[in-house]
């Protein structure tokens, strides 16, 4: 702070403020497609674990080892390769999206973890339960996607 | 200010180090995201890789924004974020330059 600003004349008020404008609106671009990056990287997480939870129980209890390997090889790589690639084009990310993030995807990765120790327990492999219940687990991940973050 | 703190002119909630309209516009920018890689803010502001790099050693060095370097496969790689020393500074700055500009 200072006593005696160097430029406290009407134009160099009025040049800091469109400075700050001018900043404020690329900063707010910059947000924006962070934000668009943040919610489809968001929305393919959070099929991918989706899919793969139908996959864990339709598929595997038909024992068919090679096409249980297969899947699992598909969607964990899916998922490692989608990571990698917005991890290497993300150039900045919108207010709030690493607690965001963090809130989301602790939250689909629990409701996956239940989903799995229940398929375990059970035999029931009813449509009207699991295609729901594997909506739902992405469905944290996806808020959290579309979410826009204030401060 | 004056010794007993109480002084409440704008004038004197202005912040010297984003005295600079560059200095404003960078640190307004980065109000708006979480973190940036410098080349986003470099494009974000529209100017050029040597007034940013010096810009931001400035902001460093006063605690408005923190730096981390890190590598994206082979590339190195500059972020930058706003600390909340700089959102506190920049809230203050602004309202002080409304203030002024209001008061002429």
């Amino acid at each position: 702070m200072t006593n005696m600003p160097s430029h406290d004349s009407h134009l160099s008020l009025v040049e800091q403020l469109r400075a700050a404008e001018s900043g404020g609106s690329g900063g707010a671009r910059l947000s924006r497609s962070a934000g668009r990056d943040g919610a489809r990287y968001a929305a393919v997480m959070a099929a991918l674990m989706a899919l793969y939870l139908l996959v864990v129980a339709y598929v595997y209890p038909q024992e068919i080892l090679w096409l249980d390997i297969v899947v699992t090889a598909v969607f964990v790589s899916g998922m490692a390769v989608t990571c990698v690639r917005y991890g290497r084009r993300r150039r900045a990310s919108s207010l709030g999206w690493s607690r965001r993030y963090s809130v989301g995807s602790t939250l689909s990765a629990g409701l996956f973890g239940l989903g799995m120790a229940l398929l375990v327990l059970t035999d029931s492999r009813d449509v009207w339960l699991w295609v729901p219940y594997a909506v739902v687990t992405g469905l944290p991940l996806l808020v959290a996607g579309l979410m826009r973050g204030v401060r | 200010m004056s010794a007993d703190g109480a002084s409440t002119h704008p004038r004197l909630q202005l912040d010297e180090c984003l005295s600079l309209p560059v200095r404003l516009s960078i640190v307004a920018a980065l109000a708006r995201v979480d973190d940036a890689e410098f080349g986003a803010v470099r494009d974000a502001i529209e100017v050029s890789d040597p007034v940013l790099s010096k810009q931001i050693r400035v902001l460093e060095d006063t605690g408005y924004i923190s730096v981390r370097k890190g590598y994206v496969g082979k590339r190195p790689r500059t972020w930058l974020s706003l600390t909340e020393e700089g959102r506190a500074a920049l809230r203050r700055h602004l309202a002080a330059l409304h203030e002024l500009i209001a008061d002429l």
